[in-house]
């Protein structure tokens, strides 16, 4: 096993609709705006060009869709190719994508494209939260949600490394602010930490403004191979690297499990780092995208992703490493927590802003000489993550 | 000689004042408050809790660990069993580990149920069974008519007693009983509620008469006077017709009338009795008399003896421990809920029968896994080991019902009825970590480190069926 891909892979085009509550439009619509955004930043003709697609999208049915692939050759008119449809949680969009990556490297197809949609507010405002109180085991688990998982993890780390809600209040506030420079954003208005201390709770240590919202959105990919890229647009992206990593959602009842750093995120770094040649993620890293669904999760991401050492990661925050102007900047177009959290839209839409940051498109949020640009999601309890290191070509 | 070996009490958290209720219904508050079972509890699940407590009193008295591998029989007796067809008590003896050839079953709708439950484990012992013991279990949640007069004087609560051979604290001397056809409540099979009919009438021409026949019969079968017994425990619907039942039955109620529990806790139908003598078992003498008596379609009575085993049931854990961790309900509306009387407290979810009867030893029976190959511990269940990659070299580990709180929340977007929901990943004394809901917690008190032990609880209704498992709760006593 060499651990890389067999021939390297460019991204040509991306594509995001504006995220939030789209009551206007459907599936389908969504999926519409996003792909042909990005065959046209591509320059390639969907129906003639692109040869296979994988939809990330964690339950098509909660607005009225099969999971299955047809719903995307529908909605495309993309008839008699292949369509997988992917669905792991949170990081639905990153797998989709890292598929369509193997497809072209593999040499079968020459152009894909990878699509992430959720249409999560046509089935009501806790929909997809809630719905594990229906779904899933019918007693294992019971009771869990997104947020206890993650407010879980910060009772043990404020138990562990003495901070509090303030240090979690920061990450909120940095990643609205950078949300008013994001025109795509959810939500585009400044906070104040006074505004997220005082929000209602969803999950004891966390609030309302901790917390990502549920919202509408898509985002899309094409890729090829790198040695063809320069054909369709010579501003074109490298992967330079991939990882992908599943463990247990049972991880909960692991009584090694410390809630406070998660194996998943760990190694797939490992493997993106160790496929782009990486060895001080911290200073070779020019930017990330990283999964904040709550504000605590951002700070145990900066640990694993190996940006600051274990128990370290609030520093970062502290110290404004993390925001734009600061060293790493980490989710500078709003993140999770202000762009949104259209579930299986957001692996594509952090890799959409690590693009846009690379090909120096970012406008008044774009990052000085950004070279590398950093993609991760985790999905549900920390059960599975995935990275994505993606560099400039020249 | 056949008698108590061991008893175990059970009663909600919840305390709703009768003043709360009086304020809600406009009706005259009869003082103190009633018990309330927790929106995830039923007849069940409260004498679930009952048979472990009475299983863990039997361990700190005699210093051997309950095994219920020995037990002959089990009975539930219940006017409020969760099921109008199928047994609780076959629920309770899977919980239990129970062996498959021992006689389990429910004594459904009558109060005085665990009085013909207690005489039917006494003389399956006395047969001669191999068996060492029996296992009577009585429970009730009745559901009373809102305003109603018993819906204030109702409780909720449990109790078990471990009838046994060997070991006893209290030996069984005597037993009588007396049938009658005389409904003084019941509950046909459409109503929600109990009814009764006019109070006068069934006093004096129901319970006085029939409970003072049974007391009178068994002295006299004994033949012993009422003051040779040191406490008279019986069922009453309330405290003023106990003291009238004393008096008319020769005992004098200021010294030997035992407390009926009525105003701190309630009218908890089969288990009044049996939470009425574990108080009196708590400070009992070796030597001395006591009469149980129960009530409901006649009368049942039984005399039991002191034994000089009864010092070493001091330290068990009983009903002052229950009083003591009462945590008032403020609400009369969601003790209605609690109740389904308005909205819904459980609701549906994604349950498959298959499932939970393949997952009986995992769920019903808290069994893990342990890796033979190297020791690695997995709950819920598994096949192969995670830690060496193992494939079905696994052996059972039974999971401990105490643990410590590792981490936890207080989460406010599960829809529960008693808001927030609290979550707590536990580490279990001897190894395995459970991550559930925690029940009957004021979510301030939250916190890493906190003690806690499993309770038996309702989830869901998922396909119509109770979907029982595990929570956490506070320990209790500490």
């Amino acid at each position: 096993m060499s651990g890389v891909m067999k021939e390297p892979v460019a991204i040509i085009g991306v594509g995001c609709t504006k995220f939030g509550e789209h009551f206007t439009k459907s599936w389908g619509d969504l999926v519409v705006d996003a792909t042909f955004e990005a065959c046209a930043d591509a320059g390639v003709e969907l129906h003639k060009e692109v040869e296979a697609a994988w939809l990330g999208s964690y339950r098509p049915w909660i607005a009225g869709e099969r999971n299955i692939g047809s719903p995307l050759a529908e909605a495309l008119g993309f008839l008699y190719k292949p369509v997988t449809l992917i669905s792991n949680i949170c990081a639905t969009g990153i797998d989709a994508l890292r598929n369509a990556c193997l497809a072209v490297s593999s040499g079968m197809y020459d152009v894909a494209l990878a699509v992430g949609v959720e249409k999560m507010r046509d089935a009501g405002s806790r929909s997809l939260m809630l719905a594990n109180r229906t779904d899933g085991h019918p007693l294992i688990g019971k009771g869990r949600t997104a947020p206890s998982f993650f407010a879980s993890c910060a009772h043990r780390y404020f138990h562990e490394y003495g901070i509090g809600r303030e240090t979690l209040a920061k990450v909120a506030v940095k990643n609205h602010h950078h949300g008013t420079l994001s025109p795509k954003a959810n939500m585009q208005r400044e906070i104040t930490l006074k505004d997220v201390l005082k929000s209602p709770w969803v999950a004891e240590p966390l609030s309302v403004l901790d917390s990502t919202a549920s919202c509408d959105g898509a985002a899309a990919a094409i890729v090829t191979r790198a040695d063809m890229a320069k054909n369709f647009n010579p501003d074109f992206v490298k992967v330079a690297g991939i990882g992908f990593a599943v463990g247990t959602e049972r991880n909960i009842f692991e009584p090694g499990f410390d809630f406070l750093n998660f194996k998943v995120t760990q190694t797939a770094a490992r493997m993106a780092y160790e496929q782009a040649g990486v060895k001080d993620p911290r200073r070779e890293i020019d930017m990330a995208e990283c999964h904040d669904c709550f504000t605590i999760t951002e700070i145990l991401n900066y640990e694993d992703l190996g940006f600051a050492p274990k128990g370290q990661g609030w520093k970062l925050i502290e110290e404004g490493v993390t925001s734009l102007g600061g060293e790493l900047p980490v989710n500078t177009d709003g993140g999770l927590k202000a762009f949104g959290h259209p579930l299986g839209a957001s692996g594509i839409r952090m890799v959409y802003e690590v693009t846009q940051q690379l090909q120096e498109k970012a406008g008044k949020r774009q990052v000085k000489n950004a070279r590398r640009g950093l993609a991760h999601c985790l999905g549900g309890p920390a059960a599975m993550a995935g990275v994505m290191v993606l560099e400039r070509n020249d | 000689m056949v008698g108590i070996s061991a008893f175990g009490v059970y009663v909600p958290a919840y305390r709703l004042s009768r003043e709360v209720i009086a304020q809600a219904t406009g009706a005259r508050a009869s003082g103190g408050g009633r018990a309330v079972a927790q929106y995830d509890e039923d007849a069940l699940t409260m004498g679930v809790d009952a048979c472990w407590e009475c299983a863990d009193n039997y361990a700190r008295s005699f210093g051997i660990p309950f095994a219920a591998t020995n037990l002959a029989a089990l009975f539930f007796a219940s006017a409020s069993s969760p099921y109008r067809e199928k047994h609780a008590s076959s629920v309770l003896a899977a919980v239990l580990d129970m062996n498959r050839s021992a006689l389990v079953t429910d004594i459904n709708g009558s109060l005085r149920g665990g009085m013909t439950a207690l005489g039917m484990a006494v003389g399956a012992l006395k047969e001669g069974s191999p068996a060492d013991a029996a296992l009577v279990v009585a429970s009730d949640r009745r559901m009373a008519a809102p305003a109603s007069g018993e819906e204030q004087a109702f409780g909720d609560g449990a109790a078990a007693v471990l009838v046994g051979r060997e070991n006893v604290l209290a030996g069984v001397e005597a037993h009588v009983v007396v049938n009658a056809n005389f409904p003084h409540f019941w509950r046909r099979e459409q109503d929600p509620y109990v009814q009764t009919t006019d109070a006068r009438f069934v006093e004096d021409y129901g319970y006085i008469p029939l409970m003072n026949e049974a007391l009178k019969g068994l002295l006299k079968k004994a033949g012993i006077a009422a003051g040779d017994v040191a406490k008279l425990i019986v069922y009453a619907p309330n405290a003023r017709l106990a003291v009238r039942l004393a008096r008319k039955a020769g005992f004098n109620p200021e010294t030997q009338l035992a407390d009926g529990l009525l105003k701190s806790i309630g009218d908890t139908g089969n288990a009044q009795v049996f939470l009425s003598l574990a108080a009196v078992l708590a400070k009992a003498k070796p030597g001395e008399r006591l009469i149980v008596a129960g009530y409901g379609d006649g009368a049942e009575a039984f005399l039991l003896r002191v034994t000089e085993n009864i010092g070493k049931a001091e330290g068990c854990r009983g009903v002052p421990e229950f009083l003591k961790r009462q945590r008032p309900l403020t609400s009369y509306a969601k003790y209605l809920n609690f109740r389904d009387v308005i909205g819904e407290s459980s609701y549906d979810a994604f349950t498959s029968m298959a499932l939970l009867w393949r997952e009986e030893k995992q769920n019903m029976k808290l069994t893990g896994v342990k890796c033979t190959a190297c020791g690695t511990l997995a709950f819920p269940r598994r096949r192969v080991c995670h830690h060496c990659g193992a494939k079905d070299q696994m052996e059972d580990f039974k999971l401990s019902r105490r643990g410590r709180v590792y981490t936890y929340t207080n989460d406010y977007l599960y829809l529960n009825p008693d808001p927030p929901e609290s979550l707590a990943a536990v580490d279990l004394e001897g190894g395995g970590r459970i991550f559930c809901q925690v029940t009957d917690v004021n979510p301030q008190d939250m916190r890493i480190g906190l003690d806690v032990e499993l309770s038996f609880r309702k989830l869901h209704d998922g396909q119509e069926l109770p979907n029982y498992f595990w929570k956490a709760r506070p320990a209790i006593g500490r």
